[in-house]
């Protein structure tokens, strides 16, 4: 303001004295003497010396010079009261660096005037002026800077009075020179001499009208940094002597606007003028005392200035970067030239002129060499620079020193060598990093080679060495240790393996022995628990020390009992041989013999037990497995079985009762046929299952007439003596028996029955074969049905219709094969066609058209499908489109976004679509910020309820941590907060005021919990002993956040205590506390965050939630704590949801599988298949059903 | 900035308003004024009653030429003559005149500006 205020004081006092000196001239020729432009009148017409835009083609054309590049100007003027125009427009442009040329173009009309109708008599006159100026300026290379400017201007009045109508028009040309002399930055001076041509007549008709030489010279002064700028213009005629002075100032008040003021001819003159950009407006008001005033619109346009500018900046960059890159080649002179277009360019470009400095220093450094030497160091470069392009330091470095050696000033050779040496450096530093990091976490095989390359790099580097020198050490105590370790294992293992042959043979003694050298090497647990069974076996053989003789006596005695099959006892016998005298290898192989032997009577009715297990004959299988444990009661495997079996007895008899419990509830004949056939097995597999006998019975009363029927069908049958009713006499006769189990009669029926059905077995198999195969082959199972009726071949080879049979059954799979490719392919296009992916779908149908084996019928549909496919993509595709566009419309974006994402799958090159996505979701993402601002607004107030709102809202937009973290937060708080409110009613301040202190750690900023908080203090302020105590508790209990909260609670209620000496105990008691509380917390939460985050690195996700989660519940805000557990919780959740897809798959695979071998007939399968959707979902209901519905089939 | 726009708008909006502003219709007889002829001008003003009369008469580049008459009068008289010399009794230039009239009763000024030919 000081500053301004100087500036227009000196302004004051040159425009009042200048008013002073202002003489009234002349009356002139209006054309030339009217100014022009915006700034040139604003300043009251002193710009000779200034002429900086193009209106410098009319004022002084030498000020062309400082146009950059070409400029147009428009200037207008409405003089007096609008009744004369004065209008000007000038453009003037640079040809090269020298040569600036102006075209312009000035005229002043007044119009037509008609005052008839006044005066009553004829009044009538047109009057105009016109120039055209051309102008001319050369930039010399010296200080002085000469125009000229040739005019040609042409006067015309029409006149129309009493007189009549006369034409009167004059014209002249005429020649103006300037010259502009800048001195410094700060002072300019100027000169022009107008209409250098005196004797020109500009009269109008016969008056003789001169146009006078003008002769002009101003000054124009810049002051404080340039702001602001003082110019006088003296203006002589010498022809009548008449002088006139202008006066102008200008203050740039800032960047894009100047004020101007000045005295023109003695009228105050005013103006302002904004830039914007390339433009220029001006407003000038002149104040002409006693005529009128009169105000001055002019416009100014920099063509492409600034993209001028910019190009040569971008020159000017080019050119240096060219100039450095040869620099650095060695390419002085090279790079000297670029740096100098650059000075041509911006003299005052400091890089360019220390660089050309640079350049020629270096070049000056190289000339005192010989040619040979020159030749030498141009060579030894090459080879230094090769060594250096495939990273071979040390080489290139010495080649680079020979250069040196030579030329102490090659500059090239040192830039290289200083790079190499940091590069050294640098590599040193990080492999030795590297290598140590290594080695303290003792991972040597890792750090070695990082320490090599560093004693490789730097052969000095001691600390390098030295690690190395401790690895190899390290290294080798571990192999030693190594192959201690190995003899020890190789030693246990030789001595197990002995002892356990030895143990096999019955040699304990020798075993015991064995045994215990292993285990000297080696504490095993199985050598240990073979060690204890045979000295537990020893024991029992009671034997105290070896004997010869006894061996053999007992071996003697093992073969007689042996004889006299008595296998257990010969064993044993046998065994005590061995013990007495181990090198009894007679006695060791009887003894093997006996095992052998015993053995295999062992296992024949144990084997001959298991068939029947198989064929379902549990009973009998029972009776092979006692008859074993007759022979020796400690067989084990029998044991197991027959307990096993026992077990499963019971279940399946149960599952039969309920089957046949079932059947009976039906009540149909078939049914109570079913019924009586399972209580029957029930009964038989469980004696002791008194329903399933009590159910036979029943039904056998119902069926005792039926039994005869029976019994007369099945002997009809039997009599007919037709292998075809054998089966009918079958059935009969077993139905029979469930009713009548003890008639002889009929059992023997039966087995004669049977017999017979042996005997032509190879019939019966025949015709059952042909049954199935034809029953298959009218299902269209063709593959299945030709193994069967191949199976007929191997009984009957010359059965014609059989093997007619097995041709169309070839001739059929051929054809569902061709089918089948072709069904492949068409599934696929469907898959793709249904997720809308029409143009794989189309590409994946077009295949079938090359397909040999497709048939006519086939390539015709699927031409079918791609039309209709084509038809599809392209409908859908602006269907989605319009849909979005529509939803966006209505503001409904994700809908919006989710329509548009459609359509872009369909077409990925829809560019509407693509733009409006882009839009579409710019806008989401600023709905979700402006609700996630709301609600973190209403989570500071402390209106929870609205923060989760806003905060969910958020989140269907936008996913972020923030969004989440504080919708969590709300919610607990919002949670606590009602617990908070629920307690203080009940009288709980305790409990209360430790819910709000909570609310109030997890949002510092809840005005209102604050003010509960003093309220629920008040009331606690007697109770503040007790919280101490309760404090102090859970410190022992190590709950140190509930501690502390306790403790704030104490802090804050026991201001209301009324006892002084009982507040300041408790305070300062508190006080203590808290700090203990607080260190122990940080302890905790330390060691929480840091195994959390170890396991988070390791990437055990679940395991680090768990840590991170306990360090959220005691500090919300702990380090980075919230960012993990958030990245924890989505991994988990994706694998999660990977999980379940993936075994979505495979449930459904499973599910198929079952149902297909259900309906096959192949029960067990099934239920095995659907087991395996158990063991995925072990919940999975379906599954369950059907396993339920499989048992019921097979009966159980 | 913007203090500085509001400024140069107003000195824009004055300006034009001075220059708009309607006046009675003065007029001169012969117009356009032949000097040639011998007859002098004749300048009609619609007068105001008791007012301060000034009649002036300005080149087109504002180059002030002559005043014709600057004095207070009744209603007797309405018309003022110019014999086309200037100050310094020298004929003026052919070309284009302005006839500024200004009028001052009480506190009120009216101006009256209008071309006039001269050859």
């Amino acid at each position: 303001m000081k500053k301004f205020k100087k500036v227009l004081t000196v302004t004051l006092i040159f425009l009042l004295s200048a008013a002073l000196y202002a003489s009234e001239g002349g009356q002139g020729i209006p054309i030339l003497d009217l100014g022009v432009g915006g700034k040139a009148s604003a300043m009251g017409g002193a710009f000779i010396s200034i002429s900086d835009d193009a209106t410098a083609i009319l004022w002084n054309p030498a000020g062309m010079v400082q146009i950059d590049g070409d400029e147009l100007t428009l200037s207008y003027a409405g003089l007096s009261g609008f009744l004369s125009q004065l209008a000007f427009v000038g453009y003037a442009r640079n040809f090269g660096k020298v040569f600036t040329a102006g075209l312009g173009f000035k005229m002043l009309f007044s119009g037509t005037f008609d005052d008839e109708v006044t005066t009553g008599q004829r009044s009538k006159f047109t009057e105009g002026h016109f120039m055209f100026i051309f102008s001319g300026a050369f930039n010399l290379p010296f200080p002085l800077k000469p125009g000229f400017s040739i005019k040609y201007a042409y006067q015309n009045l029409n006149v129309d009075d009493y007189t009549g109508a006369e034409n009167y028009s004059a014209g002249f040309f005429n020649i103006d020179i300037g010259v502009l002399y800048p001195i410094g930055n700060f002072l300019n001076l100027g000169l022009k001499i107008e209409n250098l041509i005196p004797s020109i007549n500009m009269g109008i008709g016969d008056a003789n009208e001169p146009v006078p030489t003008k002769i002009i010279t101003g000054a124009s002064v810049k002051l404080f940094d340039g702001k602001f700028r003082f110019a006088m213009d003296m203006e002589m005629v010498p022809a009548n002597g008449i002088m006139d002075l202008h006066i102008g100032v200008e203050y740039r008040l800032m960047k894009s606007f100047s004020v101007y003021g000045g005295i023109d001819k003695g009228s105050l003159t005013f103006g302002a003028n904004l830039y914007v950009g390339d433009f220029s407006v001006y407003s000038t008001f002149l104040l002409n005392p006693g005529y009128d005033s009169t105000t001055r619109l002019a416009l100014h346009y920099k063509m492409g200035k600034s993209k001028r500018k910019y190009k040569s900046i971008e020159r000017q960059m080019i050119d240096l970067s060219k100039g450095l890159e040869k620099f650095h080649k060695g390419k002085y002179r090279d790079a000297q030239k670029f740096f100098k277009k650059v000075l041509d360019e911006d003299p005052k470009n400091r890089t360019a002129k220390h660089m050309v400095g640079l350049a020629k220093t270096r070049i000056e450094s190289k000339d005192w060499l010989k040619p040979e030497e020159k030749l030498f160091i141009k060579k030894q470069f090459k080879i230094a620079k090769d060594f250096y392009d495939v990273k071979n330091w040390a080489d290139s470095r010495d080649g680079f020193n020979k250069i040196l050696g030579i030329n102490p000033l090659h500059w090239a050779s040192k830039d290289y060598i200083d790079k190499i040496d940091q590069i050294i450096k640098d590599q040193v530093k990080r492999n030795f990093r590297f290598g140590v990091k290594y080695f303290i976490q003792n991972n040597l095989k890792k750090a070695k080679p990082y320490l090599r390359e560093v004693v490789r790099l730097k052969k000095d580097h001691r600390q390098a060495f030295d690690l190395l020198e401790r690895i190899k050490l390290i290294e080798k105590d571990a192999w030693e240790r190594k192959i201690k370790e190995d003899m020890r294992m190789n030693n246990a293992q030789i001595y197990y393996k002995r002892g356990i042959l030895l143990f096999k043979k019955a040699n304990y003694i020798d075993a015991i022995q064995s045994l215990k050298l292993s285990l000297n090497y080696v504490d095993n647990r199985l050598t240990r628990y073979y060690k204890e069974l045979a000295e537990k076996r020893l024991k029992k053989l009671n034997i105290s020390k070896k004997s010869r003789v006894k061996s053999i006596e007992f071996y003697k005695l093992g073969n007689q009992l042996s004889n006299a099959k008595k296998y257990k006892d010969a064993i044993k016998a046998f065994e005590k041989a061995v013990n007495y005298f181990p090198q009894n290898k007679t006695a060791e192989k009887a003894l093997s013999d006996a095992r052998a032997l015993f053995r295999k009577i062992l296992e024949k009715p144990f084997k001959e037990g298991l068939a029947f297990f198989k064929k379902g004959n549990y009973l009998k299988a029972l009776n092979k497995w006692r008859d074993a444990l007759k022979i020796d009661k400690d067989y084990e495997p029998a044991k197991k079985y027959i307990k096993s079996t026992k077990k499963e007895m019971r279940v399946r008899s149960m599952y039969n009762l309920q089957i046949a419990d079932t059947h009976y509830k039906r009540g149909t004949e078939k049914d109570l046929e079913e019924a009586l056939k399972y209580y029957k097995n029930a009964y038989d597999l469980n004696r002791n299952n008194v329903k399933a006998l009590r159910g036979w019975r029943k039904i056998k009363g119902i069926f005792k007439n039926k039994s005869m029927a029976l019994f007369n069908k099945g002997f009809d049958a039997l009599k007919s003596n037709k292998l075809s009713k054998l089966n009918i006499a079958i059935d009969s006769f077993e139905k029979y028996l469930l009713i009548r189990p003890d008639d002889k009669q009929a059992k023997q029926f039966l087995a004669d029955a049977r017999r017979r059905k042996n005997a032509n077995r190879t019939q019966f198999r025949v015709n059952d074969l042909n049954n199935e195969a034809k029953a298959l082959f009218t299902n269209r199972d063709y593959a299945k049905a030709k193994v069967k009726f191949q199976e007929i071949l191997k009984y009957e080879p010359n059965n014609r219709t059989v093997k007619k049979f097995i041709k169309r059954c070839i001739d059929r799979i051929k054809l569902i094969g061709r089918r089948q490719q072709v069904m492949k392919i068409f599934n696929e296009g469907i898959r793709h066609f249904k997720k809308r992916r029409y143009k794989k779908a189309i590409k994946v149908w077009s295949r079938v058209e090359r397909m040999k084996v497709a048939s006519v019928s086939d390539k015709k549909m699927l031409k079918g499908y791609i039309q209709t496919a084509k038809e599809v993509w392209k409908y859908n595709q602006n269907k989605f489109y319009i849909k979005g566009f529509r939803y966006a419309k209505m503001n409904m974006l994700l809908k919006a976004s989710e329509s548009l994402k459609e359509a872009l799958k369909i077409n990925k090159y829809h560019n509407k679509a693509r733009r409006l996505l882009t839009d579409v979701s710019d806008r989401i993402r600023s709905h979700a910020f402006k609700m996630y601002k709301s609600g973190l607004n209403s989570y500071k107030a402390g209106n929870y309820k609205k923060s989760v709102k806003t905060m969910e809202e958020s989140l269907l937009y936008r996913r972020t941590d923030k969004t989440v973290n504080i919708l969590e937060d709300s919610k607990e708080n919002l949670k606590l907060f009602i617990q908070a409110e629920n307690l203080f009613k009940k009288g709980k301040y305790i409990d209360a005021s430790i819910k709000y202190e909570q609310i109030l750690r997890n949002n510092r900023l809840d005005k209102k919990v604050k003010q509960k908080i003093v309220r629920v203090s008040q009331k606690l302020s007697e109770k503040t002993d007790s919280l101490v105590m309760k404090a102090e508790k859970q410190i022992k209990n190590k709950a140190y956040s509930d501690a502390l909260l306790t403790l704030e609670i104490v802090l804050k209620s026991v201001k209301f205590k009324k006892d002084k000496k009982k507040r300041a105990f408790i305070k300062d008691r508190a006080i203590t506390l808290k700090k203990r509380a607080g260190k122990k917390l940080g302890e905790t939460l330390r060691n929480n965050y840091s195994a959390g985050y170890r396991l988070y690195i390791r990437k055990v996700y679940n395991k680090a939630l768990v840590y991170f989660n306990r360090v959220v519940k005691y500090k919300r805000d702990y380090k980075n704590v919230r960012r993990y557990r958030l990245k924890c919780i989505r991994i988990i959740g994706v694998a999660k949801r990977a999980r379940a897809q993936k075994n979505a798959g495979a449930i459904q695979r499973l599910l198929f599988l079952g149902m297909s071998r259900y309906r096959a007939g192949k029960y067990q399968a099934a239920i095995n298949a659907w087991m395996g959707i158990l063991r995925i979902v072990p919940n999975h209901s379906g599954a369950r059903s059907y396993i339920a519905r499989a048992r019921f089939k097979m009966g159980r | 900035m913007r203090k500085y726009l509001i400024v140069s708008a107003v000195i824009l909006f004055f300006s034009t308003a001075v220059a708009l502003k309607k006046n009675p219709k003065p007029y001169a007889f012969p117009n356009p004024y032949n000097i040639a002829d011998g007859r002098k001008l004749t300048i009609h003003v619609p007068l105001k009653k008791n007012s301060l009369i000034t009649v002036d008469v300005y080149s087109q580049s504002g180059h002030f030429i002559r005043r014709i008459a600057n004095k207070k009068l009744s209603s007797i008289s309405n018309s003022f003559k110019w014999d086309g010399k200037d100050d310094e009794k020298m004929r003026v230039k052919s070309g284009l005149y302005f006839i500024h009239i200004i009028q001052k009763i009480n506190k009120l000024t009216y101006k009256d500006v209008f071309k006039l030919a001269v050859y």
